[in-house]
């Protein structure tokens, strides 16, 4: 019986070919690390907490960087870090559910804000946390629909819907100050 | 509540049960006309266009209101999610009213810019290896460094041995009342650039460095009359003329020296004696004296860098020193007097402090 050799390539493990090389970590820190950062920080609004979320993703990614592809990092690291942040709400019994009384509310009877990304922030602490992700992600990150729907783990419409709930409730807020502005 | 694409088929289905009012209707049948992709057929939809005395389509701009842009579309056009010719109606539909296009102002202001945030501590996050050939490496460079130092240190006290120049040296004395600098420093921190910072040592050390050399040829030079205000002077002589200190007028005689002459008598300790004892094999005149003051001391070192630098076409520096000799400049604060004599190309400061 003729025996055929395998490809050599074939002996390795296949992690051989995907694993992150330390340099390829190094420059993820430095492609993405800021990204990560202003993503948690705007989710969260608490700069220690952000830091430390972020310390911790790079912290798992280096424990796993033999499992992770440098072609999927950028992915591996936003998962990662909403996650943790999702874990960290629950574990502070973090209540993010919109409440469009208490928005209106809060806006309507706050100081008078001149400047439109304040109120735009604002607006956006006034989001569900899974619709404040998706924006962030789409606006900042400028990720795509799937892209956004694997970093949060659901699916695209769903990511579509987020999308739009929240752009209208932020266009609602933002018409409603230009109608007193105006 | 808008019909859109999500709900139409509700209304729809009231059309057909024919509970809907006639704004409704009407509205429904706009969306249908908007929306031919649908394929939406309604019984009255010609009848409604067609009948101009129709109620439900006597007010043809609340029919053309009705055909607004939704919110779906606003946010798929932010969002780049209209194909071309989509994008290119949609823009027809804006230009053509104000409301749509001050509309779709506020919904682009929905999209947040990028704020510049930065990560502050993105270095403690990487990692840094050391590999055994680092290891070595910086092993190597630890023992370079270090031969280099010893190497350099011997080097430099073999150069001072044989030429009796300090750059930058500093003297002070140990009651820190004077404070002598001596910047024989423009060749030699070439040669040695990690003396670039002076060097503070003692006056003692410096006499005993200077010890075995010759100092019979020191001469007499002629001094300014301002260099009598200023404490002290410097010497220098013209070739082949003994320093004869007996010629030395009375206000002369009374000017201390750099080193005070208390100062001087303390510098002939068993200390140096040891020194000078070790530096034996380099004495060269035996007739040297145990101790020199500062001036005579520079004067000395002048002298040598004047053989050390002279050639044949350039001015020596006696010869320099000859025609600059007695330009100083004291500059004078609360804490401390400070006078700068230029000698050829050399200067020579002397600092005294008022508070000690």
């Amino acid at each position: 019986m003729k025996k055929t050799l395998l490809p050599v390539t074939n002996l390795l493990p296949c992690a051989s070919y995907n694993q992150m090389t330390r340099k390829e970590y190094n420059t993820s820190v430095d492609l993405y690390a800021d990204g990560l950062y202003r993503f948690i920080l705007k989710s969260c609004n608490d700069e220690d907490l952000s830091k430390d979320i972020v310390q911790d993703v790079f912290m798992k990614l280096w424990d796993k960087h033999v499992d992770v592809s440098f072609e999927k990092v950028k992915s591996y690291l936003f998962t990662a870090g909403h996650h943790t942040l999702i874990s960290s709400f629950r574990k502070e019994k973090f209540k993010g559910e919109y409440n469009e009384e208490k928005t209106e509310q809060q806006l309507w009877h706050s100081e008078q804000y001149s400047d439109l990304q304040e109120i735009l922030e604002q607006a956006l602490n006034t989001l569900p946390q899974i619709q404040k992700s998706a924006i962030l992600l789409r606006d900042y990150e400028g990720y795509a629909y799937d892209e956004i729907a694997e970093i949060l783990g659901i699916n695209m419409s769903q990511v579509k819907v987020y999308i739009f709930r929240g752009r209208k409730a932020l266009q609602k807020i933002l018409n409603k100050n230009e109608l007193i502005n105006a | 509540m808008s019909i859109n694409k999500n709900n139409y088929e509700a209304f729809l289905l009231d059309y057909y049960e024919g509970s809907l009012s006639e704004n409704e209707k009407a509205e429904l049948i706009a969306f249908a006309l908007a929306h031919p992709e649908l394929g939406i057929e309604l019984e009255d939809q010609l009848q409604y266009l067609n009948n101009k005395n129709s109620q439900a389509v006597i007010d043809k701009n609340k029919l053309k209101s009705l055909a607004a842009p939704t919110d779906e579309e606003y946010i798929s056009f932010i969002e780049g999610q209209l194909t071309q010719k989509e994008e290119e109606e949609f823009t027809e539909l804006i230009k053509s009213n104000k409301t749509y296009k001050s509309n779709l102002e506020i919904w682009e202001k929905t999209i947040l810019d990028k704020p510049e945030i930065i990560y502050p501590k993105k270095r403690s996050l990487k990692h840094y290896s050391i590999t055994p050939v680092v290891y070595s490496m910086v092993s190597a460079a630890a023992i370079f460094v270090l031969f280099f130092t010893v190497f350099n240190n011997s080097q430099e006290r073999q150069y001072f041995k044989n030429n009796g120049i300090r750059p930058n040296v500093q003297i002070t004395n140990e009651t820190e009342e004077d404070v002598f600098e001596f910047n024989f420093n423009k060749e030699t921190n070439k040669q040695f650039p990690s003396l670039v910072n002076p060097s503070i040592i003692k006056a003692k050390d410096v006499i005993a460095k200077v010890y075995p050399e010759d100092t019979t040829n020191i001469k007499n030079a002629p001094k300014t009359s301002d260099q009598t205000q200023n404490d002290q002077y410097i010497e220098i002589v013209e070739e082949n003329q003994i320093i004869d200190h007996s010629n030395e007028t009375e206000e002369e005689k009374s000017l201390d020296s750099i080193i005070s002459p208390k100062k001087d008598t303390e510098l002939n300790t068993d200390n140096y004696q040891n020194i000078a004892q070790e530096n034996s094999a380099n004495v060269i005149n035996t007739d040297a004296k145990d101790s020199y003051s500062v001036k005579e001391w520079v004067v000395n070192k002048l002298q040598e860098k004047e053989i050390l630098d002279s050639t044949e076409n350039d001015p020596t520096i006696l010869e320099i020193a000859a025609n600059t000799i007695g330009d100083y400049e004291s500059k004078e604060t609360d804490n401390e007097k400070v006078t700068v004599f230029k000698i050829g190309r050399f200067e020579y400061y002397r600092k005294k402090s008022k508070h000690l």
